[in-house]
């Protein structure tokens, strides 16, 4: 995990070709300090790369995000109210490009949604 | 961009509402009335970094804080407040390789549309004059 303690995995669930990681956020981790003092927002870009260790996850290898061809942020993820997240991923390797598309969201919520292309480290 | 840069260090505070550990730019070079030239030089610290390189998050949120200290550069010129801002959207994002520490990133916003709170903006990101990273973004502006 590249973020200390941003976050933890409690399950991961197949739903046919569509991978769903059910995560939970730390509101301890550090980057609260700074994003920003007095109001913690999660980083959209941290969550992004929750998603880029999702998808490292499912490939079983090291992945490089070379494009985003859009990265929607619709709602802003707060720690405290929105710590429990289901990561959403469908991923097709061809070549050893992966294209994913990937969302974010809770029971009430979506907060993102992406469209990327990955490569092999 | 070779005269001395308006902001640096610590004064980037004055333009940026993140704090440490995640303040991802450390000059502000200069602005015209729609373009914003700013840096970073990437410390081995840096929470973004592993095995010696500045990963794709910590770029993209390099890029976002650009667009924030130039919205606060502006601000400050009107005698505002340090906006916060949020990215809602990144579109075309591209990005050749990753920096490595103490690599100095230079990046290039150009203010493409303000209307309301939404400002829209493009990125373009150099290290070593070579072009590593570009993209769209969409910044919401706080209330």
């Amino acid at each position: 995990m590249l973020i200390d303690k941003y976050y933890s995995v409690e399950r991961i669930i197949k739903e046919e070709a569509k991978y769903v990681f059910y995560v939970k956020l730390d509101p301890e981790c550090e980057v609260y300090k700074g994003h920003f003092p007095d109001m913690p927002v999660s980083p959209g870009v941290c969550n992004i790369q929750m998603i880029k260790e999702c998808c490292c996850e499912i490939a079983g290898k090291e992945l490089f995000l070379g494009s985003i061809s859009q990265c929607k942020f619709s709602s802003l993820v707060t720690p405290s109210a929105n710590s429990e997240l289901r990561v959403a991923i469908l991923m097709t390797e061809s070549n050893g490009t992966y294209a994913v598309r990937a969302s974010i969201s809770d029971k009430q919520t979506l907060f993102l949604d992406m469209k990327a292309e990955f490569t092999e480290a | 961009m070779d005269k001395n840069p308006l902001y640096k260090g610590e004064g980037i505070k004055e333009l940026i509402p993140q704090r440490a550990p995640i303040m991802m730019v450390d000059t502000f070079y200069d602005a015209t009335s729609d373009e914003g030239f700013t840096g970073l030089t990437v410390s081995e610290e840096n929470i973004f970094c592993k095995d010696g390189l500045f990963t794709e998050p910590g770029v993209i949120e390099h890029i976002a804080q650009s667009a924030s200290a130039f919205a606060g550069y502006n601000a400050k010129a009107n005698n505002l407040p340090t906006p916060i801002g949020f990215i809602g959207e990144v579109k075309k994002f591209k990005i050749a390789k990753l920096p490595k520490v103490n690599d100095t990133l230079k990046t290039n916003i150009k203010i493409i549309s303000e209307v309301m709170n939404v400002s829209l903006l493009t990125a373009e990101t150099k290290v070593n004059g070579e072009l590593i990273a570009s993209c769209q973004m969409k910044i919401f502006i706080k209330e």
